[in-house]
């Protein structure tokens, strides 16, 4: 860790070309990832990051530095790089230094650092066995376990300086089914911001098993219809639609660019009335939970909508001094070589009344996504398709078949208006979030949502 | 840059319990910069190092990597890497590459670049922003003017006496902006890239990305239906990264490949060449060895129409007994070496773009998938199917905007489809290095009203 002496010295030079703030990150960061393929260990690695990144904000403008090298003149110079591209002529002077705690720990019971490489291993191999177990129609498995253990430290020249830890611990199963002629795949990916207790909670045979089950029952599947029709999004995972149509339009960059199709929409209606949706870095021990964001504020709760008014934006230093406001806690960055920018911490919609049994037992002919894969989206406009993994056809309010290569295509704000009941059965899921080229964890999540008419997508074609 | 001593690193590890070691050290220095509203928004700089550990300890392989050079943190990794070696799965094809080879001589490095000065860079954003801004009264703002440089330098040295380093740069500046018709907008996207700043075409680049998005203002659906399409460059580029993926050795032999068992066989139309080229200059993907020090080569993936080669690293090379084609690759030094394409292509025929167009009475022409590279394709069965905007072809002619339909069919019918080809070969390097010219396929399922 770098001393506090130190720390006042380099917020200095880097204010020496007139900026009007400076800031320090820190990180040291040891991570682990074991991967099994064709029940074979093949990638086996640890990694160390260390490094320091130094940011200064001139008015509206920002620069940054950073180095691997944290010798005191490496790290003065760095601050001197960062500083030399202000255009400002202020004097700023750095503040004394107060270190300050954060306000909310996610415990940790198992450190991933204490805990013997074997033991990890036999947790991948466990699931490998448990995935070949679940039906003989399982042809390939592949196993990755990984651990990331953070620790950062932000000091600026506001005399902010505080220390954050984040351990983070997952498994992604993924299971390859085959009948002979056909071949689907099943995933299952949980992870959460705390050590290796995780598995108390989802034991790896039963990641597993899941991911073998997808796997199989796509197999019966027939293709997917294509049209518009009433669609039941399950709960968990299902909010990586909220989180990538509409969450990102959340954002204050995009929002301040007007990338955004929520911009200047603060105080209206932009979702049906049932829908509450909040960004939340305080769920305890949650993927995309902290103590502190990446620029030192504390964990925070943040309405974005309620009662399908837009109430506010998420944001990060920059944006907010854009607004002369405060932040959000929303600053974030993936390591000590990129800039903080307003990212999503854990975006879900909250919780309704319906039971899931209900809401699909209200729809005549409709379609049930249980599992959504990946998805793209157009940022600006919230259009979006994303590939459903595992399907359903909904008749006579029971599920029926399942259906595969089934894909969602609409757009965000549209969807959110449609959501005509939500369940009562919120559950977050764990995801990497990509923007401007940085990768961060995400909690996404949501209840049982009915949406009212949305296109699917489907593969049907001509001669099938 | 010279700090540190990989020699004698190379015997810690030995003498740490590594049977074969291999290290791989990168050194870096990188700028980019971001405008808005003709104001530099933000400036990064970075000079970085890092160091990847491979060891092989009785046929397995175990990987660690660092950014801290100091002793006791170098020690450290060694043993970590030694340590992950002891656990995974023994296999006798994981070897370092056996080989001598003579690397070809490659001008990949611009010693002038580093000369050019921060505001020269900050300069073609502001030409290339207000050119967008004044371009047309349709495009409402621009969302990023970026450009970003890098100088970087690799040095792979490994206890079969590889000693190798080779220095590259490059620059690039994209820029995206939103052109709006008052009742919907739509985005459009240009980048230019070079290993120097006369390579960049600020002009060129914001016209480019403001016509792109103003042809697709007043986009209407179709009809379902089945209809030829012609792809532009950046959209068959894309289409190339999904094949290329299929056509790795590593996805064949794990299964993962719609191009199992297919050597040989015709998987495409006649006129369909695709080129993998690591030794191609003018490619982002080019240098003289690959991430194990594997010489890079041309390789002809598929010869008129005739699947002739996989892609191939050590590793999966064993396994077949035969020559790596120069296709390891890592994300750095933080990755552990896997396979994957360099500057990979479709060769160009010799249509112009407007003689392919002018040639259909009724088609698609696609200017934006989405979902395609986010797993809209499978890669084993080949089946695919993306939400596009674009244009519709009428008689020969460009009629007018299409937008939320989706296309959707195999990629092997896809390929077999290719009917035209042009000329205008583009890389797309948005995506890697993934070039094609614009092309045809004779039919495509396509999903609308």
């Amino acid at each position: 860790m770098l001393a506090k002496k130190n720390i006042n010295k380099i917020l200095a030079a880097a204010l020496e070309g007139g900026a009007d703030f400076a800031e320090i990150f820190y990180e040291d960061t040891k991570r682990n990832s074991i991967s099994l393929e064709n029940s074979k260990l093949e990638r086996v690695k640890t990694g160390y990051d260390l490094g320091v990144g130094i940011r200064v904000l001139t008015g509206d403008q920002v620069s940054y530095a950073y180095t691997d090298d944290l010798s005191l003149d490496s790290l003065l110079k760095t601050a001197k790089v960062a500083g030399s591209a202000s255009s400002g002529n202020k004097q700023v002077v750095v503040n004394d230094l107060t270190t300050k705690q954060p306000k909310l720990i996610h415990p940790v019971k198992i450190k991933p650092a204490e805990v013997d490489k074997k033991k990890k291993v036999k947790l991948v191999q466990d699931a490998n066995q448990a995935a070949r177990d679940y039906d003989n129609k399982i042809r390939q498995v592949m196993v990755s376990y990984v651990d990331k253990d953070q620790k950062i430290m932000v000091a600026n020249s506001e005399g902010l300086m505080i220390e954050d830890q984040r351990t983070y611990t997952r498994m992604m199963v993924r299971a390859i089914a085959s009948d002979g002629s056909n071949i689907q795949t099943g995933s299952e990916t949980p992870g959460l911001h705390q050590g290796l207790e995780l598995f108390d909670e989802y034991p790896a045979a039963e990641i597993a098993k899941e991911s073998a089950r997808q796997a199989v029952t796509m197999l019966e599947a027939d293709p997917a219809p294509s049209g518009k029709m009433p669609v039941v999004i399950n709960n968990g995972f299902g909010g990586v639609l909220f989180h990538e149509a509409c969450g990102h339009g959340l954002e204050a960059d995009a929002v301040q660019k007007g990338a955004s199709v929520f911009a200047d929409k603060v105080g209206e209606q932009v979702a049906s009335k049932l829908v509450t949706a909040v960004d939340d870095a305080t769920v305890k021990n949650a993927w995309g939970s902290f103590g502190v964001d990446s620029e030192g504020n504390q964990a925070q709760r943040t309405v974005l909508i309620k009662d399908g008014v837009l109430q506010d934006y998420m944001y990060d230093k920059k944006s907010a001094r854009k607004e002369e406001r405060a932040s959000t806690a929303n600053g974030r960055r993936d390591s000590y070589r990129s800039l903080p920018i307003p990212r999503m911490t854990n975006t879900f919609i909250e919780q309704g009344e319906s039971t899931p049994d209900e809401i699909i037992g209200s729809v005549d002919d409709g379609f049930y996504a249980k599992k959504l894969s990946g998805g793209q989206v157009e940022p600006t406009t919230g259009e979006f398709v994303f590939n459903v993994s595992e399907g359903y056809m909904i008749e006579n309010g029971e599920l029926a078949r399942p259906v595969k290569g089934a894909t969602l295509v609409g757009r965000g704000i549209d969807v959110l208006k449609k959501v005509s009941m939500v369940g009562n059965d919120l559950e977050l899921a764990p995801g990497m979030c990509g923007k401007q080229g940085q990768s961060i964890p995400a909690g996404v999540g949501q209840p049982t949502l009915l949406i009212d008419n949305i296109t699917v997508g489907g593969t049907e074609r001509k001669g099938e | 840059m010279d700090d540190l001593d990989l020699d004698k690193w190379l015997a810690k590890a030995q003498e740490l319990g590594a049977e074969d070691v291999e290290l791989y050290y990168q050194y870096s220095e990188s700028n980019s910069i971001e405008v808005y509203e003709q104001e530099v928004d933000s400036l990064e700089s970075a000079t970085a190092k890092g160091l990847g550990v491979r060891v092989f300890v009785d046929h397995k392989m175990g990987f660690a990597y660092t950014s801290d050079f100091r002793e006791e943190a170098l020690l450290e990794v060694i043993k970590e890497a030694v340590a992950n070696a002891e656990v995974a799965t023994a296999d006798e094809n994981r070897t370092l590459p056996q080989k001598e080879y003579d690397y070809p001589d490659l001008d990949i490095y611009n010693p002038n670049f580093a000369e050019r000065t921060i505001e020269e860079k900050i300069d073609i954003l502001y030409q290339m922003e207000e050119e967008a801004l004044n371009y047309d009264d349709q495009i409402k703002s621009v969302v990023n003017a970026n450009y970003g440089d890098s100088i970087y330098k690799i040095t792979i040295v490994n206890s079969e006496g590889l000693k190798e380093s080779y220095q590259s740069n490059s620059c690039y500046a994209y820029i995206s902006v939103i052109a709006s018709n008052g009742e919907e907008n739509q985005t459009g996207f240009a980048v230019s890239y070079g290993r120097d700043l006369d390579k960049l075409t600020p002009q060129d680049t914001a016209k480019e990305a403001s016509q792109n998005a103003i042809k697709l203002l007043g986009g209407t659906a179709v009809e379902s239906q089945h209809a030829p399409v012609v792809f532009t460059p950046e959209i068959g580029s894309m289409f190339m990264y999904v094949l290329s993926q299929a056509l790795t050795a590593e996805a064949v032999q794990k299964g993962r490949s719609l191009f199992a068992d297919k050597l040989g066989d015709q998987v495409a139309a006649k006129d369909v060449n695709i080129i993998d080229d690591g030794t191609l200059e003018e490619g982002l993907d080019t240098a003289p060895f690959d991430s194990e020090g594997v010489a890079c080569q041309e390789t002809e993936v598929i010869k008129d129409g005739v699947l002739k080669s996989y892609l191939y690293d050590t590793y999966t090379a064993n396994k077949e007994g035969r020559d790596s084609t120069g296709n390891a690759s890592r994300g750095g030094y933080r990755g552990i070496p896997g396979v994957s394409s360099t500057n990979f292509y479709l060769v160009p025929g010799d249509k112009s773009k407007e003689e392919i167009i002018a040639d259909i009475d009724s088609g698609f022409y696609v200017q934006k998938v989405s979902g395609l590279v986010t797993g809209g394709a499978n890669p084993i069965s080949g089946d695919f199917s993306v939400g596009a905007t674009g244009q519709w072809i009428e008689d020969g002619e460009i009629k007018g905007a299409v937008r939320e339909i989706t296309i959707a069919g195999n990629l092997i019918e896809f390929l077999e489809n290719i009917v035209e080809l042009g000329t205008d070969l583009k890389f797309n390097p948005a995506i890697g290095s993934f070039a094609s010219p614009t092309f045809k396929v004779k039919e495509l399922a396509i999903s609308g009203k």
